[in-house]
This record gives structure tokens, C-alpha cells and sequence, in this order.
């Protein structure tokens, strides 16, 4: 589903960001991508949804390059930022409708897909207000409902559960299951290691833009904890 | 360093960039020194301008009204910029929020935020009061102590029309957060303020006309468009105490402004940040558009939203419309008559087609458009949009802002005066290829040199690099037919369709440019 090759992203101040990173995300899998803050996990988000461009490697999204094909790859994909600044003049139905237009999603299914979501986030009735008049949570909830317009096989978040209060996280992990069950895949950048243990079934760390450990969360924690590995990873220079 | 010039410096830093200036790469620095070597051409040609004005006083034998006569301009110019800009710069920033959970207070934040636009409007002030005056010393020399004082003056001179500027913004700004569609009630004040304000200052020049001599005369003028310039006719020693009450008026006004808005601060700031949360539409309203329309439906709805967008990019659309409806009303007779032009039908029908031009060129709301898109642009990077559409929107919103002006203008003329067939023809296409030029340049420019960390519109909609290159341009392509008509005794209707066939040329070229380069 999203295939990573030696990604290599460098900062026009000569910083690399990501160094010769590959991962490969399948159908059904729940990838988890932690790292410190600035170790470059949302550098890697950004360059595989097509934001950033980069400098070495490649990424395919279903077999066609973000680089070569970006328009294909990203009407496979939805990303959902961590901080998701919203356009504030429109409302949360406005704004939904916007992407769905730009999706080009039926009428019907759009409908649909709203009521469906706008219920289990509770937002049904905040989706007529201004986004401006919305608080961070709200904010979020309206980002993941736009995201799940067009039903994405895949799906990019970074740090989506900062900023939703435990009932909004609670149904976004029965959303990101569901989403893999019917043959989708989720790749997500968390702090939250307890989160990511329980919810992950594969998992990516990595370290100053260099790709330390990733595959089965089983196996790359072992009889540990995945905050202990972390932190053994984290402590080594 | 107090606390209100630690304020002022950071916000120094952040409106101009500086940290980024001084520390980035090489060829964004040689971008910056551009721009800043064409706002320095434009000054030098603003201070020639009014060392013309001074030269043409002092040949009339009227050099000892020069101080007066700068001082009255200057400070109507401060006014009237002040009014475009107060909203952005003393409320409605995004870091009150921030700097209202720092141990400052109220008085120390809007006293940075005043000098701040105090600095800019110094700037302004000092490009007339000097050069005009190093003429006035030049050709109506007195003693030097009234030529100091005349340049000490130049650091009060802001004081007053900046109080009142921003305590209209402060009024329009109670008056209209009552209202759900503030923005555009805002909107409606502010043009009928600054249309206000022009009226005024038309009215002004043209008191006194039936007076005795030219020098009584001007002065009627220069004191009727700003009351206090007459503290500055330096005829006797006791002159120098006008100047001086001056000096204490100007600070008194400060301090009573400061006081005046230091108690409705907060309350201020939070009707300009205010949103109501009323419902707007339901699901029902659902509909599907096409991608382009979506994006253009997009641009149009974030540019009705913003105060500062419209009020600094609608102004001459806004104002061929005021002058098209002026015209609805007033005869050819009487316009030729109030204007000393003898035959209107001939002057309109050469000139007309150049100023709905001039009017359109000075909109455009293109060259600020993808810098607006700011923290907002993750959105349309992350989506299946290709870039032409992105581009077109831009294009469109342009076009479509334009065209409000364009129809109205060019029917009123059509209708109301006698053009022959070239005439009625040049009218109709050459500020059609106008508009399109203007629109295309100005997203070029903004493709070129976008900016999008930003934390007030007003540094995106007024001062950012192609803002400034793209209105420098919008100027060039009006003086250039003006000049070679002026100056080489071309036929204007000619030149302004061989002006109007290489902008068509240079936009075609442009577009494709702007379409080559990657923003989303």
C-alpha cells in the first residue's frame, strides 16, 4: 500500500531530516512511527503524502510514485496533520463539502459518509458553525471526518490523538480498525507509546532521521515493554 | 530596555522578517535587497515629487507656505493610510491572545503597537517634511532656528492624524461587532469613511478660489485641509511657540488616545476576534461542484472574509464603481464644467479606457492570494488538486472582483458619453486585457515569492514582496502609454492597444511560468 525507499530528505540549511529510510506499510496493516520530537517522523509524513519534496529515494503509494504521479496517489490517501488549521471562514459542513468536491464524491455517498461520521465524532451538530468558532478538538474531529470522505485505503496521521479527549480517540481507533479490517492500511506518527502498543501491529522507530528498528511490534519489542525499548533506543549514542 | 520597546522591537522582527533576512540563504537575501531597492526608487520618486511641489511654490513666490503646505499633505496622506491599516496592526493581531497572559500591560501593548505604526507613518511623514523643506531653507531663507524646529516638527506630525485614524478604526470596529456579517459592515464604513475622507480633501483644494491672490488663496487651502498647519507659517519669533503648542497638542492627543483605548482593550480585541458560531447552512445544503468551481467558490468566500484584503485590494474597484455612479448623475456639461475640460466626449473617449485600467491595475487581490493560504496550505498540498487549478482560482478571483467594476464602468461611459466606434471599442477590450494581465502578473509574482508564515493578513495583504513588485508593475504598464503619449505625441488609442496586445503576450508567457512552478 505505501512502499518508502531509501528516503533521504535534506533541509535547504544542509540538515538531513531523514536518512536513507525504507518501510513498507501493507493492506490491513496499523503501523505506528515513533521517534523523539525532530528525530523526523513528520518529515517522512509530509514526503509521503506528497507536501515535501525530497531528495533521494522514492514512494509509491498502490504501485505509482508520489513524485511521478502525485494527483493518482493522492486520491488513494488521506493525511491528517497534527495541528489541523482548517479554513475558519467556512463552516464544518462547508469545509467538508470543499474536500469532497475536490475528491469528486458523489452527492449521495457524501451524505452519507457526514452522517455516519458526524455522529460518532459528535459533531451533527457543530457541522453548521464556523470553524473559527471551534476549539482544537472540534478542529481535529472535523479534519478526520473531511479525511474519511472518499474512503481512503490509506490513511496518514500525524499524532492524531493530541488534542481529541478520550471518547474522540476511543472512536478513532474503532475507525482506523474498521478501516484496515475492510482491506485498508493506517500509517501514524505517535508520542503516545501505550496507544501504539495496543492499537499497532507493526511498528517503526526511528532516531535523528535514521530508521532504527521496524517490523512485527512482537518482535521488535520482545519481552519488553515499548516504552523501555524506546527509551534503550533513545539512550544510545 | 522597557517593556513596551521590547515589544516594539519583536515586533520589528516578526512584521519585516528580519531573523529570516539576516539569516537565511543567499538568494532569498538577494530577492529581499531587490524589493528593498524598489521601495527606495519609489520613494526617491515620492520625495522628487514633492520637491517639484516645493519648486512650483517657491516660482509662484510662495516658498513660505511650503512647511504648511507639507505638513497638511503629509498628515492627510497618514490619515488616510492609517484608517487602511489601524484594524490590522492595533487589534485584531493574532498574538494578542499571547502577549494578554504576559505580565504587561494594556497601555504597554497598544503603546508598542502605535509606535510601531508610528515608525512607518515617521517614514511617510519625513519624505515630504525634509526634501520640501531643504527647498523652502534654499529659497526663503530665515533664520535656522526655524528650519530646525520645522524638522523636529516631523516627529509629532504623525501624532494626530494617527489618533484619529485609529480611533475611526476603534469606531468602526464597536459599531459594526454588533453586527453577524461584521466584515462586511466593516467594509461598507471604512470605504464610506475613506471616500469621506477624499471628498474632504478634494473639497479643500478647491476652497478659496474666489479669493483675492494666489498666496491668500493656498493658504486657504493648506489650512482648510488640516487646520493645524497654520501653526507653521514662520513669520516672527513667536511663531516657534505655535510650533511648540504643536509639539504638546501632538502628545496630549497620544496620551488621551492611549488612555481612551487602554480601558476597552480587551473588549476591543475580542469583538474584532469575536466569530459567531451561528449555523450557517445544514447538510441539506450539501452540493457538488466541480473541482475549479470548488476552488473558485473557495477563494471567493476567504476573500469576502477578510477586512484587510478587501479594504486594501477592492479600493479601486470600489472606486470606479463610486465614480461610475457619480457619473449616472452628473451631466457631460456639468463634469466638463466642474473639471475646466472643454470637450468631455474627447477627452473620455482617449482617456477612459486608461483610467478603468489605472482603477483595475491598483486591484489585486492575485498577488496576495497564495500567501494567504498560510498554515492553510497542508490542505490543498495533501489533495488530488493539480497546480493549474490552484491557479486558475487565483486567476479567477482576480477576474471576477474586476469584472463588478469593469461592467458597471464601461456601461456608464457607453451610455452617458459620445464615443465613436474605435473609441467605444478601445474602451471595451484594452481594461479587459488589463484585468487579465493584472491577474496573471500578480499570481506569477506571488508564485515567485510566496509567504506563508505569517501572523497578521496585513503583512501578507500590504507589505510582502510581491505586493509591492506586482503594484510597482501595475504602475509601470499605466505611466508607459501615459508618458509616450505625453512626451512623444503618440496617438493614445494606439498606443494602448499595442500596450494592450504585448500584455495579452506577457500573460500568456506568465501564466505558463507560474504553471511550471511547484507550490501545492
Amino acid at each position: 500500500m505505501l512502499k518508502i525507499e531509501h528516503l533521504t530528505k535534506i533541509y535547504p540549511n544542509g540538515k538531513r531530516a531523514v536518512n536513507d529510510l525504507s518501510l513498507t506499510i501493507q493492506a490491513g496493516d496499523i503501523y505506528g512511527f515513533i521517534g523523539a520530537n525532530g528525530a523526523g517522523k513528520t518529515s517522512t509524513i509530509k514526503a509521503a503524502v506528497g507536501i515535501h519534496e525530497f531528495d533521494q529515494g522514492e514512494i509509491y503509494i498502490n504501485g505509482k510514485s508520489i513524485r511521478k504521479d502525485p494527483l493518482q496517489c493522492k486520491k488513494e490517501l488521506a493525511y491528517i496533520p497534527d495541528n489541523p488549521d482548517l479554513y475558519e471562514h467556512l463552516t464544518g459542513y462547508q469545509y467538508i463539502n470543499f474536500i469532497a468536491d475536490i475528491y469528486e464524491v458523489g452527492l449521495s455517498d457524501r451524505k452519507k459518509q457526514i452522517e455516519k461520521y458526524g455522529e460518532l465524532f459528535e459533531m451533527n451538530s457543530s457541522l453548521g458553525n464556523v470553524i473559527a468558532s471551534y476549539s482544537h478538538g472540534m478542529k481535529q474531529r472535523t479534519a478526520i471526518i473531511s479525511a474519511l470522505i472518499h474512503k481512503p485505503k490509506l490513511l496518514i496521521l500525524d499524532e492524531p490523538f493530541v488534542g481529541l479527549d478520550p471518547q474522540g480517540a476511543w472512536h478513532l481507533k474503532q475507525t482506523m480498525q474498521e478501516l484496515v479490517q475492510s482491506g485498508g492500511a493506517i500509517f501514524f506518527s505517535t508520542h503516545v507509546l501505550d496507544v501504539a502498543e495496543k492499537l499497532c501491529n507493526k511498528i517503526a522507530i526511528i532516531k535523528r532521521g535514521e530508521l532504527i528498528t521496524s517490523g512485527n511490534i512482537e518482535t521488535v519489542k520482545g519481552d519488553h515493554s515499548l516504552e523501555s525499548v524506546f527509551m534503550e533506543v533513545q539512550s544510545h549514542e | 530596555m522597557n517593556k513596551t520597546m521590547l515589544l516594539l522591537k519583536t515586533q520589528i522582527y516578526n512584521y519585516f522578517s528580519l531573523n529570516e533576512l539576516f539569516h537565511s540563504e543567499m538568494k532569498k537575501r538577494n530577492f529581499v535587497f531587490i524589493t528593498a531597492a524598489g521601495i527606495f526608487t519609489l520613494l526617491a520618486f515620492l520625495s522628487g515629487y514633492n520637491v517639484m511641489t516645493a519648486l512650483a511654490l517657491a516660482k509662484l513666490g510662495q516658498a513660505h507656505l511650503i512647511p504648511a503646505y507639507m505638513v497638511s499633505v503629509s498628515s492627510f496622506i497618514i490619515l488616510v493610510f492609517t484608517v487602511l491599516r489601524s484594524n490590522g496592526i492595533l487589534f485584531g493581531s493574532r498574538d494578542y491572545e499571547m502577549l494578554s497572559s504576559l505580565p504587561v500591560q494594556a497601555k504597554e501593548i497598544i503603546s508598542s503597537k502605535f509606535g510601531f505604526l508610528y515608525l512607518l507613518n515617521f517614514l511617510m511623514g519625513i519624505l515630504f517634511i525634509l526634501p520640501a523643506g531643504i527647498v523652502w531653507q534654499i529659497y526663503d531663507s530665515h533664520h535656522l532656528i526655524f528650519f530646525f524646529m520645522y524638522l523636529l516638527s516631523a516627529v509629532f506630525v504623525p501624532f494626530v492624524p494617527m489618533c484619529m485614524a485609529s480611533l475611526i478604526g476603534v469606531l468602526i470596529t464597536a459599531v459594526t461587532s454588533k453586527f453577524r456579517r461584521k466584515n462586511i459592515f466593516s467594509l461598507i464604513f471604512s470605504f464610506a469613511i475613506l471616500g469621506g475622507l477624499l471628498g474632504i480633501g478634494i473639497y479643500s483644494m478647491q476652497t478659496g478660489s474666489s479669493g483675492e491672490n494666489l498666496g491668500f488663496i493656498l493658504m486657504e487651502q493648506v489650512s482648510s485641509l488640516y487646520p493645524l498647519s497654520t501653526w507653521f507659517y514662520y513669520t516672527d519669533s513667536i511663531s516657534l511657540v505655535g510650533n511648540v503648542g504643536f509639539w504638546f497638542l501632538s502628545v496630549l492627543a497620544f496620551f488621551i488616545f492611549v488612555k481612551i483605548v487602554e480601558r476597552r482593550y480587551a473588549r476591543m480585541n475580542s469583538y474584532v476576534l469575536q466569530c459567531h458560531a451561528a449555523s450557517v447552512g445544514g447538510k441539506t445544503s450539501l452540493k457538488k461542484h466541480s473541482v475549479f468551481s470548488a476552488m473558485y467558490l473557495k477563494e471567493i468566500g476567504r476573500y469576502f472574509s477578510s477586512y484587510l484584503w478587501v479594504l486594501n485590494t477592492g479600493l479601486g474597484v470600489v472606486l470606479l464603481c463610486v465614480v461610475s455612479l457619480a457619473l449616472c448623475v452628473i451631466s457631460p456639461e456639468m463634469l466638463g464644467k466642474y473639471t475646466e475640460i472643454e470637450d468631455v466626449d474627447l477627452f473620455l473617449g482617449q482617456f477612459a479606457p486608461l483610467i478603468i485600467a489605472a482603477m483595475l491595475s491598483i486591484s489585486c487581490p492575485a498577488a496576495s492570494a497564495i500567501s494567504l493560504e498560510g498554515k492553510n496550505l497542508w490542505i490543498l498540498q495533501s489533495v488530488p488538486l493539480s497546480n493549474k487549478i490552484f491557479l486558475k482560482s487565483k486567476i479567477a478571483l482576480t477576474l471576477t472582483i474586476h469584472s463588478i467594476g469593469y461592467m458597471l464602468s464601461v456601461a456608464v461611459f457607453l451610455i452617458r458619453f459620445q464615443f465613436n466606434a474605435i473609441q467605444a471599442l478601445t474602451l471595451l477590450v484594452v481594461p479587459v486585457c488589463y484585468s487579465i494581465f493584472t491577474a496573471v502578473q500578480g499570481t506569477y509574482i506571488n508564485c515567485r515569492f510566496p509567504k506563508f508564515d505569517w501572523d497578521n493578513e496585513m503583512v501578507v495583504v500590504k507589505q510582502s514582496i510581491s505586493v509591492i513588485l506586482s503594484g510597482v508593475i501595475g504602475m509601470i504598464c499605466i505611466a508607459v502609454p501615459a508618458l509616450l503619449h505625453w512626451f512623444l505625441d503618440v496617438s493614445l488609442i494606439k498606443v494602448l492597444w499595442g500596450m494592450a496586445a504585448i500584455l495579452i503576450v506577457l500573460s500568456v508567457i506568465l501564466y505558463f511560468k507560474a504553471c511550471s512552478k511547484k507550490i501545492i
